[in-house]
């Protein structure tokens, strides 16, 4: 009888920490309040969205920083992000669907604030460059690891005159198809 | 049958008691592994795979090399969990070379709301250095003197220090070029 007991209770134990292990292991994998996931569903294409500082929709944001976001997924093909960046620290970033930031540009990567970058998978963007003209200057690669990200625009705005330039600069810049001719001027 | 039913048992218990284990090491901060600096805990930390599934629940906060270092306390230098009723001091050294944002919230990433607006000191405010070139930023629910933020109707407490320097990435500060917490005053019936 005891036997069985002891036989019982460490069965139970190594069954526990099998779950145990597993369950942990699939965590990264299986987050279903993934923000970011989220976001980049939820989120308009062909256009860079200004996240609140509140905002709910991504936790742990820096409220020292105007942030916005613009996905790229199948729908939207590859996303070409132009315009002119403060002169202040910023980063634009492309973001997994898990929230691993895949690729990262800081404001020491860009000339005198002019931003030009192709968020994408690597076989769009590597169709991109290949099609580009020679005599025009190339934009910065950036390449998803799947299929869908987020590109997440950051400009360090500490007070409020630097965040209302740093809004009027993100509502200056575009973000693109790739693939769909440039906005009429 | 009897085998059969101490199976299921067996089975049904040991599922529960693995789940159980998951869900409590990932949301007890006191077993929260994550590489530690003094009070604070370096958060996008994937070093382990208990990390890893922490790092994927809290989905934000997190930096990457090229940015910098994202750090977190949420317990005071005496090992107490921040109590969002209780006033602190966080004083001590700040990087000079760097970009920072001290930022106050809850556990769950929500920003403190009250009336001066006032959610996060940075780098580019202007402060009252003591002698030493430290910062003294207090936090409570009531405002104080000084450099101040108010936790108004926060249910938890974490200061999140963000230091944006890809130096920091590979070089993580010392401990002693770090603020502390220390716990000033508390109401009475507040956890000690």
């Amino acid at each position: 009888m005891i036997d069985r007991f002891i036989r019982s209770l460490v069965a139970l134990l190594l069954l526990a920490g099998v779950v145990h292990i597993v369950a942990i292991l699939l965590v990264p994998f299986n987050v279903p309040f993934n923000a970011y996931a989220q976001l980049i569903a939820d989120s308009p294409s062909a256009r860079l969205t200004l996240l609140n500082r509140t905002s709910l929709a991504l936790p742990d944001l820096d409220p020292s920083f105007v942030t916005a976001v613009c996905p790229v997924t199948p729908e939207t093909g590859p996303q070409l992000i132009t315009g002119m960046l403060p002169d202040r620290l910023w980063f634009v970033s492309l973001i997994g669907p898990n929230g691993d930031v895949v690729t990262a540009l800081r404001s020491d990567a860009a000339e005198n604030g002019k931003l030009s970058a192709l968020a994408g998978t690597p076989a769009d963007v590597d169709t991109y460059l290949s099609a580009h003209k020679l005599d025009a200057p190339l934009p910065v690669p950036l390449s998803l690891m799947g299929d869908r990200g987020l590109v997440e625009i950051k400009i360090f705005a500490p007070n409020e005159g630097d965040r209302l330039a740093a809004t009027a600069a993100i509502e200056a810049m575009t973000c693109l198809s790739a693939m769909a001719p440039p906005p009429a001027k | 049958m009897l085998s059969t039913l101490r199976f299921i048992i067996v089975v049904i218990a040991g599922s529960l008691l693995g789940l159980a284990s998951a869900w409590w090491v990932l949301n007890d901060p006191r077993l929260d592994i994550s590489p530690r600096l003094g009070v604070w805990s370096v958060a996008g930390s994937e070093a382990n795979p208990y990390a890893a599934a922490r790092l994927a629940r809290s989905t934000a906060g997190r930096l990457t090399p090229s940015q910098g270092i994202a750090l977190i306390a949420e317990r005071d230098g005496d090992g107490a969990r921040l109590n969002p009723a209780c006033t602190y001091l966080i004083e001590g050294p700040m990087p000079v070379d760097a970009v920072w944002t001290l930022t106050i919230g809850n556990e769950r990433g929500r920003l403190t709301v009250n009336p001066a607006g006032r959610v996060a000191f940075t780098s580019a405010d202007s402060f009252r250095y003591d002698p030493g070139n430290r910062v003294q930023i207090g936090v409570g629910p009531e405002m104080g003197t000084g450099d101040f933020i108010v936790t108004g109707g926060l249910d938890s407490l974490r200061v999140t220090l963000r230091l944006y320097s890809p130096t920091f990435a590979s070089h993580p500060p010392d401990p002693a070029e770090l603020p502390t917490i220390t716990r000033r005053t508390c109401p009475a019936g507040a956890p000690a």
